[in-house]
């Protein structure tokens, strides 16, 4: 059998992802581990305020996003809490494989944080209306890490930065806890925040460094 | 009781899936490769793409072959395939008039510019079983191709493109043009019935994607009911032509119109006279309208593939659904005319998915059903029992004085 070919491989790798992203969102709180996307070497970066060199964008949560996006669709991008212009390397990198549009915040169908801090940004998105649900927006934080949690986290953890969740609702067998790092505290309220009125809200994925990858669809309850 | 209704079966679910799979290749005949159905059940695959509403004959081919031929599976499969697909860029109107003919026939008009091209039909045959097939070999069949391609020459005329024949009934004043309201929704992007939900009333562009992707039986039925006598469709047939047309999109960087390969349709026009005047006008409205000539009003139909049956029952139910919204008569000249009744259930994969999904358990619901029906029961029960008291006594009063009543 000959080797895929390099178009093979990209739709073989969205098609996986694909299925992992929905079962993540099936299983709110399920670890899974996304693939290494097959552009990793063509890495394109965003600016911090923290960092004096321009940062690698998260891989395995860009490569999340490109798999769901398309002609039909818009997102945003965000970094250190300020929404990028169109114009922007990164924008414009992602346009160009995905053909998808640059949408505004209160419009937009999937938004993307390159860091796990929105600044509030989440709650401009989108989250439908009563008649269509699903006119509401899907956001990715790009986290440091993300694991299953046994036990509470110890004061060293948490200066550290790290927060648990205990999540419950629908897909979640009684509850189920998972540690974050690198999301910022505020962030878990702006989140309770957009899903306030069911079915209305936002559905949400935390992607960390290693491509591992948690789903908390706007039906999960998360205490943290 | 918990959740036993919905659990467990597992394994028999399985098995049956296994099952269905051995009675597919039980019989242990040479397997049929996607290439032979692709090429030798050809109807069968246009049907499953234009059921299916996704332009790959391979893909077709290979869902018929999975599905054993059923054909509403097979376009199931597609239309499945298809929602999983990046949309990558819209194509630009395709125009009818560019097609490269394989066939294309005018029933209004005999001569016609260009001509009559019959091509691959089988109009003209007996409805004979050809037992000849069954003996059917490699051998026989490039015999057979050799005697056709004997018949090509060089003086062979190339095809042309075929100009359009309502073009010439326009040209001499006697199409109705279309309503404002519809030249408007034309101007507008067009509806996308795969992203917005249907609602009524529909524009023109929701009603021919639903019909483009209707179910050929149902189809067939609500034109032939509405041509028969449920309804007031008297329909001529304008065009119908069988092709294949180029597929444009704008280049991303110039705009330009790029030519990304062309597909095989059927397109048809239907023609029918429109009533100038409604029936209920007043004369003072009629003078008001002005003086206005009677004109044939215009039904289109157009699907992937070869299948005249589909086209022209789209363009007859274009045509009664156009005439019903101008004379705002829903419904009223037959079932056809009810332009929700039409595009609500005409889709074979919505339509069949609902009738399937009775095979599901009920169990829950139906135990719900039978506590109402005991309820019912009871209450009826009770109720008669009531009357029955009550006539009784009545019976019982009122005998004395009828008796009494007869003496007077």
């Amino acid at each position: 059998m000959q080797p895929p070919t390099e178009q093979e491989e990209r739709i073989r790798y969205s098609t996986v992802t694909f299925r992992h992203l929905l079962d993540s969102l099936a299983r709110p709180g399920k670890i899974t581990t996304l693939e290494p996307p097959p552009f990793l070497q063509e890495m394109p970066v965003y600016f911090s305020l923290h960092e004096a060199a321009p940062i690698p964008v998260n891989g395995y949560g860009l490569g999340a996003l490109l798999t769901l996006l398309d002609k039909e669709v818009t997102f945003v991008i965000a970094a250190n809490g300020v929404w990028l212009n169109a114009q922007d390397a990164l924008m414009r990198w992602i346009v160009t494989r995905s053909g998808a549009g640059v949408g505004t915040p209160e419009s937009a169908t999937f938004a993307f944080f390159c860091d796990g801090e929105s600044s509030g940004l989440l709650t401009q998105l989108p989250r439908g209306t009563l008649v269509e649900p699903e006119l509401s927006a899907t956001a990715f934080y790009c986290v440091e890490s993300l694991v299953d949690a046994f036990g509470p986290l110890t004061n060293e953890e948490r200066s550290d930065g790290w927060l648990k969740l205990e999540l419950t609702g629908p897909g979640i067998e009684d509850t189920h806890a998972i540690r974050i790092a690198g999301l910022a505290h505020e962030e878990l309220q702006h989140i309770r925040q957009t899903r306030q009125g069911y079915p209305l809200g936002v559905d949400v994925y935390m992607i960390d460094a290693s491509g591992r990858c948690v789903g908390l669809p706007r039906t999960t309850a998360i205490k943290g | 009781m918990g959740y036993v209704a919905v659990k467990g079966g597992t394994e028999a679910v399985l098995n049956a899936e296994q099952l269905v799979e051995y009675f597919r290749v039980k019989g242990e005949s040479e397997p049929i490769s996607v290439v032979q159905i692709q090429e030798q059940l050809r109807l069968a695959v246009d049907r499953a793409m234009g059921e299916g509403a996704l332009y790959a004959p391979e893909l077709a081919a290979l869902a018929l072959k999975q599905s054993e031929g059923d054909a509403l599976e097979a376009s199931f499969l597609l239309r499945a395939y298809r929602s999983t697909v990046p949309r990558i860029e819209y194509s630009l109107p395709v125009a009818g008039a560019r097609m490269r003919p394989l066939r294309r026939i005018s029933a209004t008009f005999k001569d016609i510019p260009e001509g009559q091209l019959l091509g691959p039909t089988r109009d003209y045959q007996l409805r004979l079983l050809n037992t000849l097939l069954t003996h059917e070999s490699s051998a026989s069949t490039r015999a057979y191709l050799a005697q056709i391609e004997a018949k090509i020459t060089d003086e062979t005329k190339p095809l042309v493109n075929f100009p359009k024949v309502i073009e010439k009934m326009r040209e001499q004043g006697i199409l109705a043009e279309p309503p404002e309201q519809e030249k408007a929704d034309a101007d507008a992007d067009p509806y996308d019935i795969t992203r917005k939900a249907l609602t009524f009333p529909a524009p023109r562009s929701a009603r021919l994607q639903v019909l483009a992707q209707g179910d050929v039986g149902g189809m067939l039925t609500f034109a032939y009911s509405s041509v028969r006598g449920y309804g007031d469709a008297h329909p001529t047939l304008g065009e119908l032509r069988v092709g294949h047309v180029p597929v444009e999109v704008a280049h991303p960087v110039t705009g330009e119109a790029v030519e990304i390969g062309e597909i095989l349709v059927t397109e048809c026009e239907m023609v029918s006279r429109v009533q100038s005047a409604d029936a209920d006008e007043s004369h003072a409205q009629r003078v008001a309208r002005g003086p206005e000539q009677p004109k044939f009003g215009l039904g289109y139909g157009f699907c992937f593939g070869h299948s005249e049956v589909k086209a022209m029952s789209m363009a007859i139910i274009d045509r009664v659904l156009s005439a019903a919204k101008e004379h705002g008569v829903h419904g009223e000249g037959g079932p056809t005319a009810n332009e929700e009744f039409v595009l609500l259930h005409i889709d074979g994969i919505e339509a069949s998915g609902f009738t399937a999904h009775f095979k599901l358990p009920h169990y829950v619901t139906f135990q719900a059903d039978i506590s109402v029906l005991e309820r019912t029961r009871a209450f009826h029960a009770e109720k008669f029992a009531a009357v029955r008291e009550q006539g009784q006594a009545k019976t019982a009063r009122t005998e004395p004085e009828e008796k009494g009543a007869e003496h007077v």
